[in-house]
């Protein structure tokens, strides 16, 4: 009897090709990001000026030992203005690795953006001449002119400066917001973050898009004090922020995420705080630097339901009062129910239903999201009826066939299911779909 | 050894109503946490205080709350995997209580657990079969020779197909390695499986496949489960009787529809409203819990939950609420339900006041002491430095 090939391991000359593949690869795309650019190359245009993010293409892949994964294969969606966008799917789906691109935080060099584009509306710092920030100054009313408001300039150790015919010298007053921030001048400008240079993206990331991470005891430096990490984004993002300044301005950030003793937090270490109190930390870093998008990676996982109810109310408190967009992403369809304005359910790698909340639980259209639905036991339904499950598993990401990824564990599968991948259908103005069942209807 | 004999004896008749399988009467574990000099635990952690349930053959109790509530320390204690501080606990009618490890032997294969994490509870260095052929082998299940089968005939019924058998667990996914870890525990004949989060690391999809296979092996072997899991959505739809728990001790237990649809305790109600709900027309009357969950190690007088309460009363605060039956079948820990401190509030309230003030007294006794202290020594120092207050001090003296 012939041994059957295993197609669980690769054979040791393909994994030497494999790998000479990967390294070509990898050099040649981090060589296109140490590249320099015109600025011109990685600006482009909305599509629509209600969004905040156009991400379109997207495909994300990753030069592992055993192939290519494609861990995000053409993803697009939006994310409007002033919206809780959430993102549903299995884990392995690739809904972390889409909101990594989007910070452009994929574990380099494996895995690399190879395709589309993530327009980014940024606020930034208008520049002069020389690169540097423009101030906005405060004036007041002198002899009913405006006048620039000025006072004595005070050197490093608080004593007033002279000039060399014994004037003290004065300096210009910047203006400052209702946080003690000063102010600078901001311009419109729109981003595509696919194409940026590593270096320009320093300036976005952390300041106009910010991201809260799942455990918050691994994603705060335990070596460092809780208020030491809060006065970085300040520092970072605000130029000629001094220390007292960036303190105040931390301390009001925690006590703007509900931590009664903001000082005494300040100046304490994450091991001394509890989960809740640390992912609210994290949350107050997220918000130091007043950005556009808050991107919330499974905030709640490794929480408790009555400190997941906590933060979740936080969450979309902070959302209404700084009026950002936030992309929400976890497995808990509850959590989206009641958070998200718009869904997007993902699988393998693929957008495979878009839609507002409404939409998606009251008439889900793809059969994967209704299995989704029907497989957990709701809390207020007193049946004992064997649960729906979805029969099989998520599919190998590796060199994935071109067809419905969904097929194998699909109830609803069809003849033309056989075919190539399907389209995006559009069923009403904001509902999309992705599956042959629907394509007759259009 | 015969008086210990008689004794279990006569446990044994006391407990053996047929049908409850496990029963757990005031059951304690304490944690060292600080030791003087001489070894002496000066300082411990409560993590199961005083618990007392029992569960009907053929049935599931499950265990709810908070991390850190030990839940799973409870699961363990029930296997004797940590030595019980006080208590008793019968299986079966037989007392594990005063059993030692050669003793207990003979019921591990009556009593598996089920661990959280399928990941890390696989050697990763055995096949499938061996894992699950290991424990047969030691507890001499079946004959060496129908050994391969019998485990063929198990991963079956777990939903594995044979082909696994060779296999290495690295090779499986989350959900088939959590079927691997219920196979390696039925393999055994248990009677009773305490299945400690077996759900909670699985993707949704996955989790219904789980819990219907541990329904359908119920329904066909007639298992006992207690379930210990956070998730109440799970817990209501497999079990029939709940034990909701906050830092070590009891807070309501009865029947699931029927705590599900009159909680009793306002920690219960605040649990089940916390619960997002996947249904975007429904916007919940939320209970949100102020705070975080105590430290076990240092809990707070009286009732262990007054300082999250919205209902909280000057009781709570310094007298631990009596465990007593509300309604039939359904008990509950908490002053609002207890007659006798609702009638006579008024009375509790000036006992608080008197306590309080006492303690206020105390503090007060100890500033001064620390503040007199500090005045004396301050004193010398000054007589030390300065001559004119020496001279003070001499007058008075001569007065």
């Amino acid at each position: 009897m012939r041994k059957k090939r295993n197609t669980n391991y690769v054979s040791l000359s393909e994994s030497r090709r494999i790998i000479r593949y990967n390294v070509k690869q990898m050099r040649y795309y981090e060589k296109l990001k140490r590249q320099k650019r015109d600025p011109q190359e990685y600006t482009a245009t909305m599509r629509d000026p209600n969004n905040i993010v156009e991400i379109d293409g997207l495909k994300t892949c990753f030069f592992t030992d055993n192939g290519t994964v494609m861990s995000v294969n053409g993803v697009s969606f939006d994310i409007p203005k002033n919206k809780i966008v959430g993102v549903v799917g299995e884990s392995g789906c690739g809904k972390s690795v889409t909101s990594l691109s989007i910070m452009q935080l994929v574990q380099a060099p494996q895995g690399q953006i190879v395709e589309g584009a993530i327009r980014f509306a940024a606020q930034d710092y208008k520049l002069d001449e020389a690169g540097k920030p423009i101030p906005i100054w405060e004036y007041v009313e002198q002899d009913g002119e405006k006048v620039v408001k000025t006072q004595p300039a005070l050197d490093k150790k608080g004593r007033p400066v002279f000039d060399k015919e014994g004037n003290p010298v004065m300096k210009n007053v910047q203006a400052k917001d209702e946080n003690g921030l000063p102010l600078f001048e901001m311009e419109e400008k729109t981003y595509d973050i696919a194409k940026m240079p590593a270096q320009e993206l320093y300036r976005i990331r952390g300041k106009e898009i910010t991201m809260i991470f799942q455990e918050p005891m691994t994603s705060l430096n335990p070596v460092f004090t809780v208020g030491y990490q809060l006065d970085e984004v300040s520092f970072l993002h605000t130029p000629g922020i001094s220390k007292k300044e960036a303190r105040e301005y931390s301390i009001e950030m925690l006590r703007k995420v509900g931590i009664s003793m903001p000082e005494h937090t300040y100046e304490s270490y994450p091991h001394e705080l509890s989960g809740g109190m640390r992912q609210r930390v994290m949350i107050a870093m997220a918000i130091a630097g007043n950005p556009k998008l808050i991107i919330a990676d499974e905030p709640t996982t490794a929480l408790d339901v009555t400190i997941q109810a906590q933060i979740l109310e936080l969450l979309r408190d902070l959302q209404r009062k700084q009026g950002c967009s936030i992309m929400l992403i976890t497995h808990d369809l509850g959590v989206i129910a009641e958070m998200a304005d718009e869904v997007v359910v993902m699988y393998a790698g693929k957008v495979i239903e878009k839609g507002t909340v409404h939409e998606i639980f009251n008439n889900p259209l793809h059969p994967y999201t209704i299995g989704l639905q029907k497989s957990k036991p709701l809390l207020d339904s007193d049946s004992r009826e064997p649960l729906y499950s979805i029969p099989g598993q998520v599919p190998n990401p590796i060199n994935l066939p071109d067809c419905c990824y969904f097929r194998n564990r699909c109830n609803c599968c069809t003849e033309a299911c056989k075919g190539p991948y399907p389209e995006m259908i559009r069923v009403s103005d904001t509902h999309y779909v992705s599956c042959y069942l629907y394509q007759k209807e259009s | 050894m015969e008086n210990l004999n008689r004794e279990n004896e006569k446990n044994t008749s006391e407990a053996c109503s047929d049908d409850v399988i496990l029963r757990v009467e005031h059951l304690k574990k304490y944690f060292p946490i600080e030791k003087n000099l001489l070894g002496a635990t000066t300082l411990s952690l409560k993590a199961v205080d005083d618990i007392s349930f029992s569960v009907k053959r053929g049935t599931t109790i499950g265990v709810v709350g908070e991390s850190g509530c030990g839940k799973t320390t409870l699961g363990r204690t029930i296997l004797k995997l940590y030595e019980p501080d006080g208590g008793k606990i019968f299986f079966e009618g037989q007392e594990l209580t005063n059993l030692n490890k050669k003793q207990m032997r003979r019921f591990r294969t009556d009593i598996q657990l089920i661990f959280q994490d399928p990941y890390s509870s696989l050697p990763p260095r055995m096949t499938v079969g061996s894992i699950i052929a290991e424990p047969v082998y030691v507890h001499k299940i079946v004959p060496k020779a129908q050994v391969y089968d019998y485990v063929i005939d198990i991963m079956q019924k777990c939903g594995l197909r044979p082909q696994y058998f060779d296999r290495y667990p690295h090779e499986f996914s989350g959900g088939q390695r959590q079927r691997i870890c219920i196979a390696r525990a039925l393999a055994v004949k248990p009677k009773l499986v305490i299945c400690d989060e077996p759900v909670s690391a699985l993707d949704v999809s996955i989790q219904a496949q789980i819990i219907n296979l541990l329904k359908e092996l119920q329904q066909t072997i007639g298992l006992t489960y207690v379930f210990i899991s956070h998730d109440l959505s799970v817990v209501k739809y497999i079990t029939e009787q709940i034990l909701v728990m906050y830092l070590g001790n009891v807070m309501e237990l009865g029947e699931t529809d029927e705590i599900f649809d009159h909680p009793l305790h306002p920690y219960t109600k605040a649990l089940f409203s916390a619960v997002p709900m996947p249904n975007p027309d429904v916007k919940m009357q939320r209970i949100i819990l102020e705070g975080d969950i105590p430290s076990p190690a240092n809990p707070p007088a009286g009732c262990k939950f007054h300082t999250r309460c919205s209902r909280c009363m000057n009781v709570c605060r310094f007298k631990a609420p009596e465990y007593i039956e509300a309604f039939p079948n359904h008990f509950v820990a908490c002053h609002l339900y207890n007659k006798e401190v609702m009638e006579n509030l008024a009375a509790y309230d000036a006992e608080y006041e008197r306590l309080e003030a006492e303690r206020l007294a105390r503090l007060e006794e100890e500033r001064l002491k620390k503040e007199h202290g500090r005045r004396k020594t301050g004193s010398a120092d000054d007589a030390a430095d300065g001559a004119a207050g020496g001279e003070e001090k001499k007058e008075t003296e001569i007065r």
